[in-house]
């Protein structure tokens, strides 16, 4: 199996702050990982620095065998990373369909829009019943529906999905996630960023456990349980 | 030991999300006290709110027996009360010194001050930072865990009876982190009551006798670290629903 | 108590050996020679005309540093400084022709009624911040140039004619020179003090970091306030002192060019200096001077501002003078 993504020894700054200490990581091609860790580990951080977002101060990142740490946003994207960043950051004041039709941005192939499409609208029906209707204006968790979606319509090689469960009820929670799973079978890798440990150790194959911008230890969701390292890691103590 | 800080129903709702729901807890002189819970769940706000640079929605604060609740937060600092800010503020353009100067020309710190001279004042209180030779340098080239160091020194300016340290940790490494520890321990031991909050809670949680625990906008509990970190609603607000077996 | 007065008394007794050191480097050798310089001017031309620019450039000196002392070292940037220089001018102009007042005595009257001023402004543009302080303060001059213009209300405010054939200060222009001279001293002396003593370091408190600066205990609105009235009472003076040079004084002395004189002096000297206002307000009106006949002068000061924001944001003082500093280096051998 190919590795799609390969981090190596990223460092990361805000200004004197440290975010990211020598993080290794790597992706393979249709697999689902997931990064926990408290709030401030550097999750978020982690994300933007593969999509692009900010620039890593030291290390390499490798997608699909090419360098990438060195590139703007924009280029990355072009590459086929999609970036479904926390809060969601939609185009409120567009319809739905509008922010889909964005996130296609990069995508020429009329026909495979049209399947991206039907792909959203079939997991996330209430999208297609509220097409026309102003993103702001949607609840929590169909903005966060929303997201998701415009992020697949950019036919993503690599999908990044930071905190796809804040500030939802339980209940869309749970369907974001099977969500995640039936994007997964479609064949799309996804790294996923999450604050709820235990939702993304039930989704996520691979699980990095952050904290203080570093992995502080990675594994199957059976092996991180053995360990009360989790617990530790969250509360301190 | 009386009380020296009392917070009762304290709310407070930004159009339509409520950030602080109901909070009510107190402290006592000398303490030393910590407030945890994810992201989100309000902790800035509660410092925001005794610290007067927020007004509550309802609900009282009480300082020594004061009512603070609606006070200026420069007023508020002069009752004795002081903060630090979870991203570290200062002046930028003047030396570290002058940085301390400012809060000794407070009401309350030049009353410190007043025998010493505010110069020796503000020296001594870099001193007790452990940034006594930068004193002629600007913020600017200081590395993250000095800045930090600043931030308490600039509260010390005050001559704060409780002190407010907003994540005092964040973006620190484990050394930075020690020495922020050490700074505090100390001036807990010199009599100050110390509340503080963080999401780096390695350090905060071997450091606190007592934790208070909320999670979006609620009070969850209170206790000791060890029992605070294996109550049941304090992991689900933390690692999700169903994280009994993670404890 | 007795500690203070130790203090100052010693401060008294140092003065001038302090004096002398400061003279001894170079930016205090350089402002003594300057000063020498400006003291024997009249020796060397009694031209009106060639002391008349003079003039013109110190009272312009002192406006400028009243606008770089609020913007520069408080952090509050006005766009309407004319509000203050106008007002003065017309209660100094008014208390000279009609209530017959010395001319010490009208410009008193006149730079304390911009104080007065200044904590009116003060506390109105209280809450707004940058842009909207710099648009707030350019309304208010705008409507009070509109309003001193008014027909209606021209018993009352003397209407777009104004004031003239105001008594002069002295109708020996040598004397006005060092009349003027010696407020420009003064006032820069004050100001430059002013920044230098702890109000000057809470004053720059709330420039850097307004917030931090109430978390430190520090009243900032009563200290916005004061240093609003400290700029005022300056820019006052200046206006009073314009207005006894000109004679005269009518609505056009609110037109927001007169509130960008001081931003563009003070910009080309150097913001947050103090002494760079004098070098920005003596380069400015002798440039003016010289391409007087050639073209407009809003069209001049629109090419210097842009010249400046281009290539000279720190302005010229800093600059020029490390330049000097290595020629002098150079030339003493070090």
């Amino acid at each position: 199996m190919n590795n799609l993504l390969e981090i190596r020894k990223i460092y990361h700054y805000y200004g004197k702050a440290r975010a990211l200490e020598e993080i290794n990581l790597t992706i393979e091609d249709g697999a689902l990982d997931a990064v926990i860790g408290p709030n401030g580990a550097g999750k978020s951080t982690l994300l933007r620095v593969i999509s692009g977002l900010e620039e890593p101060d030291r290390g390499k990142i490798e997608f699909l065998g090419e360098r990438i740490d060195d590139l703007k946003a924009h280029k990355i994207a072009k590459k086929g990373i999609a970036h479904c960043p926390e809060r969601r950051r939609l185009f409120y004041d567009m319809t739905v369909m509008e922010n889909l039709e964005m996130g296609a941005y990069t995508l020429k192939d009329r026909k495979k829009f049209q399947e991206l499409l039907g792909f959203v609208f079939e997991v996330f029906p209430r999208l297609k019943e509220r097409k026309k209707q102003r993103a702001g204006t949607l609840s929590g968790g169909e903005q966060q529906m929303l997201a998701i979606g415009r992020a697949i319509m950019a036919n993503p090689k690599l999908l990044l999905l930071d905190e796809p469960s804040l500030g939802l009820a339980p209940k869309i929670k749970n369907k974001i996630f099977d969500t995640v799973n039936k994007i997964k079978k479609e064949g799309t890798t996804t790294l996923l960023v999450e604050q709820d440990a235990v939702l993304a150790m039930e989704v996520g194959e691979t699980i990095h456990l952050l904290e203080e911008g570093k992995i502080e230890m990675r594994g199957t969701k059976e092996q991180l349980e053995k360990e009360p390292r989790i617990k530790k890691v969250y509360l301190g103590i | 030991m009386g009380v020296i800080l009392e917070v009762k129903n304290l709310t407070k709702k930004f159009s339509g999300l409520t950030a602080v729901n109901d909070f009510s807890f107190e402290i006592k002189r000398g303490e030393f006290v910590g407030l945890i819970g994810p992201n989100g769940a309000g902790k800035t706000t509660i410092f925001n709110l005794i610290s007067g640079f927020e007004k509550p929605s309802s609900g009282k604060i009480t300082f020594n027996g004061k009512d603070i609740t609606n006070m200026k937060p420069f007023k508020i600092v002069n009752l004795g009360i002081a903060r630090t800010f979870q991203i570290v503020r200062a002046f930028k353009f003047m030396t570290l010194l002058d940085n301390i100067k400012v809060s000794c020309l407070s009401t309350r710190g030049k009353e410190l001050a007043k025998q010493y001279g505010i110069d020796e004042s503000a020296s001594s209180i870099l001193a007790a930072v452990g940034l006594v030779d930068k004193a002629r340098i600007p913020p600017v080239i200081l590395p993250h865990g000095d800045l930090r160091k600043l931030q308490i020194g600039k509260a010390l300016g005050t001559n704060p009876q409780l002190l407010l340290l907003d994540e005092p940790f964040s973006g620190l490494s484990h050394e930075e982190q020690q020495g922020i520890t050490e700074l505090i321990k100390k001036l807990h031991d010199d009599g100050v009551t110390v509340f503080m909050t963080g999401h780096v809670l390695r350090e905060l949680m071997h450091l606190v006798p007592r934790v208070i625990a909320m999670n979006q906008g609620k009070y969850i509990t209170e206790g000791p670290p060890q029992e605070v970190a294996n109550n049941k609603i304090v992991l689900e607000a933390y690692l999700g629903k169903g994280s009994e077996q993670l404890a | 108590m007795t500690k203070q007065i130790e203090r100052i008394s010693n401060e008294i007794k140092e003065f001038p050996k302090y004096l002398k050191d400061w003279a001894k480097t170079f930016k205090g050798g350089l402002t003594v020679l300057c000063l020498i310089g400006l003291f024997l001017m009249p020796l060397v031309t009694t031209s009106p005309y060639f002391l008349g620019i003079f003039i013109l450039a110190m009272i312009y000196s002192i406006y400028a540093a009243s606008w770089d002392f609020l913007a520069g070292f408080v952090g509050k940037v006005s766009f309407g400084q004319a509000i203050f220089f106008g007002l003065s001018g017309y209660i100094t102009a008014a208390s000279l022709k009609f209530i017959h007042y010395p001319w010490w005595g009208a410009l008193i009257f006149g730079s304390l009624f911009a104080a007065l001023v200044g904590l009116i402004i003060g506390l109105i543009t209280l809450r707004l911040k940058g842009p909207y302080l710099a648009l707030g303060t350019m309304v208010i001059a705008i409507i009070l140039q509109k309003l001193f213009a008014l027909y209606e209300l021209k018993p009352l405010l003397w209407g777009d004619e104004g004031i003239s054939g105001i008594p002069p200060l002295s109708t020996n222009a040598i004397e006005v020179y060092y009349v003027i001279l010696i407020f420009m001293i003064i006032s820069f002396i004050v100001m430059i003090k002013l920044t230098k003593i702890n109000i000057g370091i809470i004053f720059r408190s709330i420039r850097d970091d307004e917030t931090g600066s109430d978390a430190s205990g520090i009243n900032t609105v009563k200290y916005k306030i004061i240093a609003f009235m400290i700029s005022s009472i300056f820019a006052g003076i200046a206006g009073g002192l314009f207005v006894m040079i000109n004679r005269a004084v009518n609505p056009l002395i609110f037109q927001s060019l007169y509130s960008f004189y001081p931003i563009v002096m003070a910009a080309l000297g150097g913001i947050a200096t103090i002494s760079g206002a004098a070098l920005g307000a003596f380069i400015f009106v002798f440039l003016g001077e010289i391409v007087r006949d050639l073209a407009d002068p809003l069209f001049i000061f629109s090419i210097v501002l842009i010249l400046i924001v281009r290539f000279a944001s720190e302005g010229i003082l800093k600059s020029a003078l490390e330049r000097l500093k290595e020629f002098w280096d150079v030339l003493i051998g070090r």
